[in-house]
């Protein structure tokens, strides 16, 4: 009897069943880890905490815990979309979108820039940038 | 002095005291047009036509369209718009002080290669002007 209340109180408090999970994103560029991100999950309450970036170049971690303003939390693809807006005067006023699927494990990171060109050249990599990341569920 | 009076209002009611206006946007490949109904003073914009210059089509559209920040210091406008159903998210970028407008979206469909990235994300410029 006691190993089955045991037993029961194992499977209740295991990771199967939380609902707050740790989201760690790791950016490559050509193949060379340079960046990660990681994120505390709470599908319960519906929120996302951008807790640490870690500048693998410089070997340099900056702590945010930063509540991230949820767009939309799309239940069905297991995905969350996040939208922030920064102005902070030293460079073009941008937003960012992030996609974060914890389903496939990726996070997309689109930024884009009021940096519209004055000519006809269209410099995308100035205007918009894109990185898919690899992620892993920390429970 | 009637004269005066008359210029005077004329001067007030021109379009350019105006803060309402037509947006119109070519596509830099020139195959589409979109034309949103801009209000400053609201804060709203509409998308009101779709134009596809390949099939000579136009699309009556009157959406309003979600503003997510109105940047008065650089006169421009970010709106975002999500379809659930393609798992597609738009963001436009209207830039008035330059005449631009960029459009880009990511779907939620993921692909193992970078270089595959252009499935997935769409970005376009257009070229714009004001009709007032």
């Amino acid at each position: 009897m006691y190993k089955l209340i045991f037993v029961f109180f194992m499977v209740i408090s295991s990771p199967l069943y939380s609902n707050e999970f740790t989201f760690h994103c790791d950016r490559y560029d050509k193949n060379v880890l340079t960046m990660s991100q990681i994120y505390k999950v709470d599908r319960k309450e519906k929120t996302v905490v951008w807790t640490h970036s870690i500048n693998k170049r410089y070997n340099r971690v900056d702590n945010y815990n930063k509540v991230m303003d949820i767009y939309h939390w799309d239940e069905e693809n297991d995905s969350v979309w996040l939208v922030s807006y920064k102005d902070d005067m030293t460079f073009s006023p941008n937003v960012t979108i992030k996609l974060l699927n914890f389903e496939i494990q990726k996070l997309h990171l689109q930024t884009l820039n009021n940096f519209t060109p004055r000519t006809d050249k269209f410099r995308r990599t100035k205007i918009s940038q894109n990185h898919i990341w690899d992620c892993y569920i920390l429970e | 002095m009637y004269k005066l009076i008359f210029v005077f209002f004329m001067v007030i009611s021109s379009p350019l005291y105006s803060n309402e206006f037509t947006y119109h946007c070519d596509r830099d490949d020139n195959n589409l047009s979109m034309v949103f109904d801009v209000n400053r003073s609201e804060k709203s914009i509409v998308h009101t036509h779709s134009i596809d210059k390949t099939t000579n089509s136009v699309s009556k559209v009157s959406l309003p369209i979600e503003i997510y920040n109105w940047d008065e210091r650089k006169d421009s406008v970010w709106t975002i718009y999500s379809d659930p159903q393609s798992l597609s998210f738009v963001t436009f970028l209207f830039n008035f002080q330059h005449q631009r407008l960029v459009l880009q979206s990511i779907f939620n469909i993921f692909v193992t290669e970078e270089d595959d990235l252009d499935d997935i994300v769409l970005s376009s410029l257009f070229k714009c002007y004001i009709v007032k």
